[in-house]
């Protein structure tokens, strides 16, 4: 299911899917002014996702610029039917940000957040659910059915960027047993989108 | 990617988005993703799936000085002055592919032995081999290039791994039930004209082993092998180098460059 325009944000208006995808074919063909207008549009979304994986600013710009690059360079490669193009763009920054982590090493202690053990990650909404995609509003039901650890391993590795060790070592939980809740979790998810959908 | 792994392969593909597979698991999965296309769909349907997440993510607007340092790189880029760019994606990939870890044997994915071992082990088959040949006999191998053959249902899994670098060179896939071996060239090193790459499966107390196939050496290409027997119970693999047009039966005769067990053992989950 793709819904026919990104989520609204907050103080800014919807922007249509069909504009981004037109927006990324120009990009393919060098027009910088296209490319200045999704950098507008986009940008303090996946500014937002790199920030909270790499918790430091400077590092988060750094990895912005890198995926803006990517963006630029790889906008031929897009295709509408894999999904929406902000899904896409978000998908490009996200991996940008975790090859980062990966570069690093483990995060210091001080940039993870301070949670107490698993808080319940059902996750720091930042709009409204009725505000949500219908795709987004599937997958947050989806991951309340989970059990609590579950979902929190889902929604720490994915919007955190936590990593097995970095989930196991925050929940006081065996690494064994944070692989095995993602991977059933993973297939309760998949089995309950289908149904869903 | 065919059932009954379908399953696993998008567990591993799920995890990759989440971005929780690392250092063996990573670039092992990226290498096959690189030339599955089931794997790659696998990758984009969870990419789909989770990219919900990201609306509960909040907009945080950039500095004022990122946008111009942004355009600079791309208007180097275009004006194919972009080296230092170039370098950082080139460094990039590399960095990928150096990861290690000690984490492979702990993931239960790839089941360990100490590449050391298998070296060892390799090299002291390669000197049994005249012996082990009279006792296993000839094994008469099949090479199907037939285009209505059913598609593969593989219930086992390797990757043979380089013996140096790690580097994965080849990817095996067996279908016990109907006594097919699927074989993928990832990226195995250049051999010259007069050579061949032959695989090997190895007893499963390892005493000796048994010849499987001759290799596609073309990165991306997959062939697959009707063969006579599999051998139940095995779990190792190996790749060596053999003189150019035939298989080899009396054990390796040349080196071995790439072994490796099983990803997924049959009946796992």
């Amino acid at each position: 299911m793709i819904s026919t325009t990104q989520p609204p944000k907050r103080g800014s208006k919807p922007v249509a899917i069909e504009h981004l995808t037109t927006l990324l074919a120009q990009c393919e063909q060098n027009n910088e002014m296209a490319f200045e207008e999704l950098y507008g549009l986009c940008s303090a979304q996946l500014y937002g996702v790199l920030v909270r994986i790499l918790r430091i600013e400077a590092i988060a710009e750094e990895a912005l610029q890198d995926t803006f690059v990517k963006i630029w360079q790889k906008a031929g490669t897009y295709r509408p039917d894999s999904g929406s193009p902000m899904a896409w763009m978000c998908s490009v920054a996200r991996h940008q940000a975790l090859d980062v982590l990966r570069k690093r090493g483990s995060r210091e202690s001080h940039e993870r957040f301070d949670v107490n053990g698993y808080i319940d990650a059902t996750p720091d909404l930042a709009k409204p659910f009725h505000e949500m995609t219908e795709d987004a509003k599937l997958l947050m039901q989806c991951l309340e059915r989970l059990p609590k650890d579950t979902r929190n391993c889902i929604i720490f590795a994915y919007c955190e960027g936590y990593s097995h060790e970095e989930l196991a070592a925050q929940g006081d939980t065996p690494i064994g047993t944070v692989k095995s809740w993602i991977r059933r979790g993973l297939l309760s998810l998949r089995k309950c989108l289908d149904e869903l959908a | 990617m065919n059932s009954p792994d379908e399953h696993w392969w998008s567990v591993r593909a799920g995890e990759y988005v989440l971005g929780s597979l690392a250092d063996n698991d990573l670039i092992l999965f990226e290498q096959i993703l690189a030339h599955d296309t089931g794997v790659k769909a696998e990758v984009a349907q969870w990419e789909q799936r989770l990219a919900g997440l990201n609306e509960t993510t909040s907009e945080r607007k950039p500095a004022e000085h990122v946008w111009p340092l942004i355009l600079e790189r791309v208007r180097r880029l275009d004006s194919g002055s972009a080296g230092s760019d170039q370098q950082q994606l080139a460094d990039n990939a590399a960095a990928e592919f150096q990861a290690t870890g000690n984490d492979v044997a702990e993931s239960g994915v790839v089941r360990p032995m100490a590449s050391s071992r298998q070296l060892q082990l390799w090299k002291s088959l390669a000197g049994l081999a005249t012996a082990a040949s009279i006792v296993l006999g000839v094994l008469l191998l099949q090479q199907s290039a037939d285009p209505t053959t059913p598609p593969l249902k593989v219930d086992g899994l390797a990757v043979v791994l380089s013996d140096e670098s790690g580097e994965p060179f080849f990817l095996v896939e067996t279908d016990y039930g109907n006594l097919r071996v699927r074989v993928t060239a990832l990226a195995p090193p250049s051999l010259d004209d007069n050579r061949d790459f032959q695989l090997w499966q190895a007893l499963p107390d390892r005493s000796s082993v048994r010849p499987v196939a001759l290799l596609p050496e073309t990165p991306g290409t997959s062939a697959t092998f009707h063969v006579d027997a599999l051998i139940e119970g095995s779990d190792l693999f190996g790749v060596s180098i053999e003189p150019v047009g035939a298989v080899t039966v009396r054990g390796p005769t040349g080196p071995v460059v790439a072994h490796g067990d099983f990803l997924k053992k049959r009946g796992e989950d």
